[in-house]
């Protein structure tokens, strides 16, 4: 069931980027495809009835979920949020540049230059 | 010990990120280190991060293709590193990230691994692209890394399904057929992009012509032969050449419309990189023909071409008014887009040949057809640039000099030019021993995974 809604969410990532003018809005399409790609790993780690995966004394019969899609998750977020600071940032410099974000008027200034 | 190439650069990037000015000149050492450190190690050896044995933990692979793909990156970082006139105030702990990234995507033996390594690589990247005010380019190359990093991370978590590892040899070797067609399409699409295939390639132009030289020329060269390794290591040595059929008529497309598209520029720099990304669907095509000497073939016209570019994008992004002040720049300029075109006598010309005579070997005919159709547009603009350089009257009030480094460094790399045009041997040498670590995938899984 998760994975559906993983797949819808890249599909609505991927449709962000065909159809909004706005830049800001692709960044936020960005990062919506990232979600989509980090649930969609962690629903394939996770075993119905088991727990989470910190072995201690509490825990002598390792019942665990796959603990490493969660590992390769938290990699993948701290990249993803890296990206989307240096996308936000590169944005305001476009608005520094240009004085608007939409894409249409952008390619009118660049084209008048 | 091959672990030291990564760490290295990286730790002096980080440590000299508060006095940024300086970096410039801990940069050529940091080069000269990694080399020495290269020449010292001896190929074919592996090692296991942390102790951890190859399918559980990551490793790094030093076998005969890695070895000469090093040695080719670093220096591309050496030369780049001798010129700190083409480095903008303060990127040079970004180029020190970056030389640390693209030596850990040619060592990396762990798919998940060489995401990270992509991703960091990427990074790197948009923020060179930015160099003296490119946003818009530099943020539209953002968006469409972003996207295609994370189909690559789909395509590794897709492999990690089909196999329970995330260990290029160990996915070679127990892939269950079923996952092979998704795998290997979500990762053609998350190299697409930094591989310049046609129809994800949009970016290079508006990130090429960002005005400052650094950004064409470490892209250009550097970050494009990494990505062509990674590209080889992953569908020649992990899926033995499935998928290379599709990528065949990409790379088709892609040298097709690349040198159509550079045709109809009206500024140099960008011509030049729709014909950088035509020489990459040339060199995707000629290695998805399949077999040795294609594998061969490709990597030696890779080689030709990005030491061709080196030349070609500094001249363009420095000086692209006039020769006669600059003689020695406008000769390296010419050797450089004649071997590009495949005059006999320069590089370029051996290269084209010895695809050519393949291709026909095998009866594939389609594959000249294009190579000798985009050679005669790329004859058309390569000349017309030439004549217009070089008989400019244009004398305007823009007098750049190039001092007289960055001139010796473009007159040795197009004496090589001449000289691999008339003796090929050394690069074809280089071409060989890559092709050889790339086709040889028992030796690779047993160097990886131990006698199995």
């Amino acid at each position: 069931m998760v994975y559906y809604i993983a797949f819808i969410l890249i599909g609505v990532g991927i449709y962000g980027f065909l159809t909004q003018k706005n830049l800001f809005k692709h960044l936020v399409s960005l990062t919506i495809v990232d979600t989509a790609v980090n649930i969609f790993i962690i629903s394939l780690g996770y075993i119905e009835g088991k727990e989470a995966p910190i072995y201690s004394k509490y825990t002598p019969i390792a019942n665990f979920v796959d603990p490493l899609p969660q590992a390769l998750v938290l990699t993948a977020i701290v990249i993803g949020v890296g990206t989307l600071a240096l996308g936000a940032s590169l944005l305001i410099k476009v608005y520094e540049k240009y004085g608007t974000l939409d894409v249409e008027q952008i390619a009118t200034k660049e084209a008048e230059e | 010990m091959s672990a030291l190439l990564i760490i290295i650069p990286l730790l002096a990037g980080f440590l000299f990120i508060p006095f940024k000015e300086k970096a410039k000149y801990i940069l050529p050492l940091v080069v000269i280190t990694t080399l020495i450190i290269l020449l010292l190690l001896s190929p074919d050896q592996t090692n296991a991060m942390g102790g951890w044995k190859a399918p559980f933990g990551i490793v790094l692979v030093l076998d005969s293709a890695s070895y000469y793909s090093l040695l080719v990156v670093n220096i591309v970082f050496l030369l780049i590193s001798l010129m700190p006139q083409i480095v903008e105030k303060g990127y040079s702990v970004v180029l020190l990230i970056l030389l640390a990234s693209t030596n850990g995507l040619v060592l990396t033996g762990d798919i998940f691994n060489s995401f990270v390594f992509l991703e960091i690589t990427a990074v790197a990247a948009y923020i060179i692209a930015f160099s003296r005010k490119n946003p818009y380019g530099a943020f539209k190359y953002l968006i469409l890394g972003g996207i295609s990093g994370a189909f690559y991370l789909l395509g590794a978590i897709y492999a990690y399904i089909g196999t329970g590892s995330l260990n290029f040899a160990d996915i070679s070797v127990n892939i269950k057929e079923g996952f092979l067609p998704i795998v290997a399409l979500l990762i053609f699409i998350g190299i697409g992009v930094e591989s310049k295939i046609f129809p994800l390639a949009g970016w290079v132009p508006d990130v090429y012509d960002s005005g400052s030289p650094l950004t064409p020329v470490i892209l250009g060269t550097g970050v494009t032969f990494t990505i062509m390794y990674l590209f080889g290591r992953i569908f020649i040595t992990v899926f033995h050449g499935y998928f290379l059929d599709v990528v065949f008529i990409f790379g088709l497309l892609t040298i097709v419309l690349g040198e159509l598209a550079a045709l109809r520029q009206n500024k140099l720099i960008k011509a030049l990189a729709f014909s950088s990304i035509a020489q990459a669907g040339l060199v995707l095509s000629t290695i998805s023909l399949g077999g040795y000497e294609a594998i061969k073939f490709g990597y030696f016209h890779l080689l030709n071409d990005i030491s061709a570019k080196l030349v070609l994008f500094i001249i363009a992004a420095t000086i692209a008014h006039n020769f006669t002040e600059n003689k020695i720049a406008g000769v390296s300029f010419s050797i450089a887009s004649f071997s590009l075109i495949g005059f006999p006598l320069f590089a370029g010309f051996r290269s084209k040949l010895l695809i050519l005579q393949l291709a026909f070997s095998k009866d594939n005919y389609l594959l000249p057809a294009v190579v000798l159709f985009a050679t005669v547009i790329e004859a058309a603009y390569i000349l017309k640039w030439n004549i217009k350089l070089w008989h400019s009257t244009n004398t305007g009030e823009e007098k750049q000099k190039i001092s007289w480094n960055v001139n010796l460094i473009l007159l040795i790399v197009a004496l090589l030019i001449i000289f691999i045009g008339i003796f090929p041997d050394l690069y074809l040498k280089m071409a060989q021993n890559i092709a050889d670590g790339l086709t040889n995938y028992r030796a690779y899984v047993t160097n990886v995974l131990g006698g199995m």
